[in-house]
């Protein structure tokens, strides 16, 4: 099998061979580009499969449509990060099930056109969309930020053999951009010069014509998929052709030769905006971020010494790692300290030299901007119409969460300017829930003040003088209490309903008999 | 609507027995005598067929000029306009779909042969 790039990294191996069946129901096309393929994740193949009491270490099909798939999905694959809808589930895989759940088998005329937006995005993003009947893995690929997302996991196909299964464990992994285009590159130009010399068919040349175009797309097109919205990609470039110097760079793209190998900050800040954002929130963050570029940019030396580009874990929960970063965090900054009652968040992002600056946005779902990077003054943005941000519970909770953005999702060049809401890759806003709670709420905290009760904090009135303590809602108090396995899901559940009852007696919505 | 210009035509990948290194996903044998009825009552989509039977989906392609083999594929695969229209004119049921849809994420219960 011919290799494009490293099995420790990302690979993808191909083969043609004879086709077995000498072209039986099929056409000289597909019978000519029968092969094998697998496709490697940091040594994993994602296309060792179990069929028959045997295991085979390849996928062995007609190579001509997987072929003529990356080619006309080459700009999704590679660009488009954000999902049909908003969502918080964690990989596009996970999404996409998810979602399947929902939506499919019923007939309301939003659930169809749900239905319809995901099975398009499913023909862009799944190998499987391309199998014409063979036994493919059940691999979803995407962009996220500076990266390719692959995920995986293990549907049953319909007509598979009794007990057929890809060995690889479900997961997920995160590629620099390059790590994936380049392999994919040098495949299609491999395997399209080899099919055009092996015949002169009209679809081999088709698909020669087709790899040969990618030289000649467009970087707007390629952004289109990143920045759906014409008007806000228009507003991109006006203000790229008003500033100069260094403020300009914010909004120039990186291009490699047959891809966009990096988002400007003012791109990648609009990746995740919600695709109905107005001009004056557009107007209003492009304002805020070239303001960032002025005066002393950069990382403080501590900041430096602690931020860097984190993808996410291939083999933890995103919650997991988000209460690992915090605890290392705080250890690393001696918090909290013995007469500590809360943690002062703000007192923390000072101390790393992280500006902090209220954007009043139309959008409410916009909960905080983090943006940082060498020639940016990394800085929080929150959004007081948030309905969040409105109590300082809240506000305290928004900042903790930008920084774990700020410490953990840099990308090309330190950089990084992410909104935070319903739009934003999910598996990072996990990460940055949970470290924000545990950054708050650390161990030491919650035992702290949990000894002043005469037990386990079961009743609405624990959670709240625990809430009071450490300047944290309640109602994230109590998640938090419950991941930290201080209290079960049961007596959760009582505490939520009972407060609920409580906030509705209290309100004159229920009276008692 | 029959449309009599379209032949069915099987490709030996998708018949039994399932060959490793040679075999797609495999039509169940109650669909070999109901191939050419199924691709009769297929609906047209872009340049493929999708059909339904015994509450299973089928998807056709073209290999040669009215010409055409299938194979059965998962509900998340047909169109979801197709499922709903199927389900309204009462070929499959939701269950039926729903069933089909799940992801089964299956354990590795035995280790792999090597």
């Amino acid at each position: 099998m011919k290799c494009f790039g490293n099995p420790a990294i990302f690979a993808l191996k191909l083969d043609f061979i004879a086709d077995p069946d000498q072209g039986q129901g099929a056409s000289l096309a597909h019978s000519l580009s029968w092969g094998s393929f697998s496709i490697w994740s940091h040594e994993t193949n994602l296309c060792d499969y179990r069929a028959s009491n045997r295991t085979c270490d390849q996928v062995a099909w007609y190579l001509l449509p997987l072929l003529g798939w990356l080619v006309r999905s080459w700009g999704p694959l590679l660009h488009e990060e954000r999902l049909p809808v908003a969502g918080d589930s964690g990989s596009a895989r996970q999404a996409y099930w998810s979602a399947q759940h929902r939506v499919l088998g019923d007939n309301d005329p939003q659930a169809l056109k749900r239905a319809g937006d995901w099975h398009a995005w499913w023909m862009r993003h799944a190998l499987r969309a391309t199998r014409e009947g063979g036994i493919f893995p059940d691999v979803f690929m995407r962009r996220v930020q500076d990266y390719i997302e692959i995920s995986w996991g293990n549907q049953e196909l319909p007509g598979a053999p009794e007990g057929c299964f890809f060995t690889a464990h479900p997961g997920v992994r995160y590629h620099p951009v390059a790590e994936v285009a380049n392999v994919l590159c040098s495949a299609l130009d491999w395997a399209s010069s080899m099919l055009t010399e092996q015949s002169d068919l009209p679809e081999f040349r088709a698909l020669a014509d087709g790899v040969r175009r990618l030289d000649q797309c467009s970087s707007e097109e390629w952004l289109r998929w990143f920045v759906p919205g014409s008007e806000v990609r228009r507003a991109l470039q006006d203000w790229e052709q008003r500033v100069t110097g260094k403020v300009a760079t914010l909004f120039v793209d990186v291009r490699a030769e047959r891809y966009l190998a990096h988002y400007a900050p003012a791109t990648l800040m609009f990746g995740a905006a919600s695709p109905e954002i107005g001009m004056h929130d557009v107007e209003t963050l492009l304002q805020a971020l070239t303001t960032t570029s002025h005066g002393s940019a950069g990382d403080s030396s501590l900041l430096g010494e602690l931020a860097q580009a984190l993808p996410l874990s291939a083999t933890r929960e995103a919650y997991d790692e988000g209460y690992e970063l915090a605890i290392e965090l705080l250890e690393g900054l001696g918090l909290p300290q013995p007469a500590d009652a809360a943690v002062n968040i703000e007192e923390v992002i000072n101390r790393l030299g992280i500006a902090i600056q209220d954007v009043v946005l139309d959008d409410r779902t916009v909960r905080g901007v983090a943006i940082a990077g060498d020639d940016l003054t990394p800085t929080v943005l929150v959004n007081p119409r948030h309905p969040m941000n409105r109590a300082s519970s809240g506000r305290r909770f928004t900042l903790a969460h930008e920084l774990c953005h700020i410490l953990y999702d840099r990308g090309y060049g330190q950089r990084l300017a992410l909104i935070s809401g319903p739009w934003a890759p999910p598996g990072v806003e996990q990460r940055a829930n949970a470290f924000a709670a545990m950054l708050l709420m650390p161990c030491e905290l919650v035992n702290r003040h949990c000894a002043r009760l005469d037990g386990p904090p079961v009743r609405p009135d624990d959670i709240r003088m625990l809430a009071q303590a450490m300047q944290t809602g309640f109602y994230a108090t109590l998640e938090h209490l419950c991941n930290l396995g201080r209290i079960d899901q049961a007596d959760k559940e009582a505490i939520r309903t009972e407060a609920l009852n409580e906030s509705e007696l209290s309100s004159g919505s229920v009276t008692t008999a | 609507m029959i449309d009599s210009a379209i032949c069915y035509e099987p490709n030996p990948k998708h018949k039994e027995p399932w060959h490793h290194g040679r075999s797609g996903t495999l039509c169940p044998r109650w669909s070999w005598e109901q191939a050419q009825q199924i691709l009769d009552q297929s609906v047209v989509e872009g340049q493929q067929r999708y059909g339904v039977a015994e509450g299973m989906a089928f998807k056709g392609h073209e290999h040669m000029l009215g010409r055409w083999h299938g194979h059965p594929v998962a509900w998340n695969e047909v169109p979801p306009a197709i499922v709903n229209r199927w389900l309204q004119e009462r070929r499959v049921t939701r269950r039926e779909v729903k069933r089909l849809r799940f992801p089964e994420d299956l354990e590795l219960v035995l280790r792999p042969l090597r």
